[in-house]
């Protein structure tokens, strides 16, 4: 029925874990994201502190056993405010992966199986948003809907769209008039069952790859705009307000924006090298 | 060709009309009360009554938005709610200071990006390509607006050899430059990689080996001219999305860039400066890309007919 090489379930999943223990990178960007993943989840129990309330008394603080990463210019713990804007940049990375996923994939479906005017007016949408440089379309956005976390993630997820719907569309394209469809078509196959049973599965190892590379833009995109002052508000710990609020420390207290932007690096950097290494499984003939 | 540039032509209108509503979807829903902000206190019913007509905005929002392309195609881009003076005065002259920006910036990227990805191509699965391609990787991980402050902390503070900001002195560009050039210069990197590689791939790469040319003869001739041209198409794209992490670097190093006239009238809600620099970004985009596409036709045929 699916349409896969690779046979059942549990053998295509230890085949991957087996590639993922001969690529070192690979997995300790999983283990990061992982890492990352189980802080922001567990947050309130890892740390102890309010990640929004000071103490002035305990201000620009350099880092110590008590304070491993120093304290802010309010005598927040750096650490504990890191931990807490980890939460933020999966949440809205997370959220506005799949709005971007959920509408996009759906586009890019109808668009690639029916063609016609579905199709035309799909690809017109796309080109419309695909007119803005990534980051100014996601300021346009937040600028109608006012700046917030939750109009940041409507905003990142719209621009996320196009890129689901045009691989989505063209692997539909490619396997449309493939024998199997046509077969399913032939035994009176409903469009809902050949688009879900026949066509879907076999965009699922692109959408994973995509998706994890449209995660780091996301979170990217985040950081940025929340560094511009259109996302997080502050007190919210978000790791882009923390780079811009540390800028008036630079000289005495450099870490104060160092500490969150390494936070980012390394996060974007995981996801970078894991969806890389996730391409190349799945696509061989890129190597 | 014709056929393809027409038609590549005519895609591109409904895009630019689009451009405008997004422009003036922002111009339209931007808080606060322009008349408010432009009276200020002095302002009493009847004037303020007066400037709202005289806005237009006591007109419905379809008619404001007929207006608004009516100037358009004028070229008047508005007036701000500031300074009283059509938005291009600024607009211009931001938008020379960001091409300045992003023409050193691309010119950076592709004097580290090229040259990286050739030789981590050619020292493919050794230390050399690992070594570079992980910096590779960490240049377009890292977020610009960061990287522009530890260059500002680095360069400017601790060793005191460029200025932090601003646009007084020629060296003022440094930094900026570099910062927006090497977020840039790892993805021309990695693309510049992947092409020479399938390149290098190719039967007449061995051909040309068998024959018994030189290995420099054969990388430079044979490998890196057919490569060339995806990756001009990539520089090409590059440029475009250049303006956008413009936007970033313009704000942290005050640079007088639209991104950065953008960014501040978004926050002193002068609607029409927003809406102005959106429209203009927005088609630049798009041109660039236009371009981009064409040329990239013109050098490989096979796009035509795809």
């Amino acid at each position: 029925m699916i349409d896969t090489e690779s046979g059942s379930f549990p053998s295509s999943a230890m085949r991957v874990v087996r590639r993922l223990l001969q690529s070192w990178p690979a997995a300790v960007s999983l283990l990061i994201l992982l890492g990352v993943v189980g802080m922001a989840i567990f947050a309130p129990w890892v740390t102890s502190s309010d990640p929004t309330r000071g103490n002035l008394r305990e201000r620009l603080q350099p880092p110590s056993v008590e304070h491993l990463l120093g304290t802010d210019e309010q005598g927040r713990d750096m650490l504990t405010r890191i931990i807490w804007g980890g939460r933020i940049a999966l949440q809205v990375g997370v959220f506005s992966l799949l709005i971007g996923l959920v509408v996009g994939v759906t586009m890019g479906l109808l668009s690639g199986y029916y063609g016609g005017w579905v199709d035309t007016i799909v690809m017109r949408a796309t080109d419309l948003i695909l007119a803005f440089p990534y980051i100014l379309l996601v300021i346009a956005i937040v600028s109608i809907l006012g700046p917030d976390i939750f109009n940041a993630m409507i905003a990142i997820g719209v621009r996320i769209i196009p890129e689901f719907a045009r691989v989505v569309r063209s692997i539909v394209l490619s396997i449309r008039s493939k024998e199997y469809v046509l077969a399913a078509r032939a035994v009176g196959a409903s469009d809902r069952r050949i688009i879900l049973r026949h066509v879907l599965p076999n965009c699922t190892a692109q959408i994973i790859v995509l998706g994890t590379l449209m995660l780091a833009g996301a979170i990217l995109a985040e950081a940025s705009l929340s560094f511009l002052g259109l996302g997080a508000q502050p007190p919210e710990p978000s790791w882009g307000t923390m780079v811009a609020r540390g800028r008036d420390y630079l000289v005495t207290h450099p870490h104060l924006s160092i500490a969150p932007g390494m936070a980012i690096l390394i996060v974007v950097y995981s996801l970078n090298v894991f969806g890389d290494w996730l391409r190349d499984l799945l696509d061989p003939q890129i190597d | 060709m014709t056929g393809y540039v027409i038609r590549r032509l005519l895609q591109i209108v409904p895009v630019l009309i689009g451009i405008t509503l997004v422009a003036f979807l922002v111009f339209y829903f931007t808080p606060g009360d322009p008349v408010a902000l432009m009276l200020g206190e002095i302002g009493t019913p009847e004037v303020e009554a007066q400037l709202r007509v005289s806005l237009g905005l006591d007109q419905p929002a379809y008619l404001q938005y007929l207006r608004f392309l009516g100037g358009l195609v004028q070229g008047d881009l508005g007036t701000s709610y500031l300074s009283r003076l059509p938005v291009t005065t600024t607009l211009w002259p931001a938008l020379w200071a960001t091409f300045q920006l992003t023409t050193s910036a691309l010119l950076v990227a592709i004097l580290i990006g090229v040259p990286v990805g050739v030789l981590a191509a050619v020292k493919r699965a050794r230390f050399l390509d690992y070594f570079s391609m992980s910096f590779a990787v960490a240049g377009v991980s890292a977020p610009v607006f960061w990287t522009g402050m530890l260059f500002i902390y680095l360069f400017s503070l601790k060793l005191r050899w460029f200025p932090a900001g601003g646009s007084e002195s020629v060296s003022s560009i440094v930094l900026p430059m570099f910062t927006l050039g090497i977020f840039c210069a790892g993805f021309l990197a990695r693309m510049t990689r992947s092409c020479m590689l399938e390149v290098l791939g190719q039967d007449y790469i061995r051909t040309a080996r068998a024959k018994g040319l030189s290995e420099t003869i054969v990388l430079a001739k044979h490998a890196f001219r057919n490569a060339a041209i995806p990756i001009v198409t990539v520089v090409g794209l590059q440029f475009g999305s250049l303006m956008g992490g413009s936007i970033l670097t313009e704000t942290v190093f005050a640079w007088p860039g639209i991104g950065r006239v953008v960014i501040q009238a978004i926050f002193q809600r002068d609607a029409p400066t927003v809406q102005g620099g959106i429209v203009i970004i927005g088609t630049m985009f798009s041109l660039i890309n236009l371009a981009v596409d064409l040329l990239y036709a013109k050098l490989d045929p096979s796009i035509r007919y795809s």
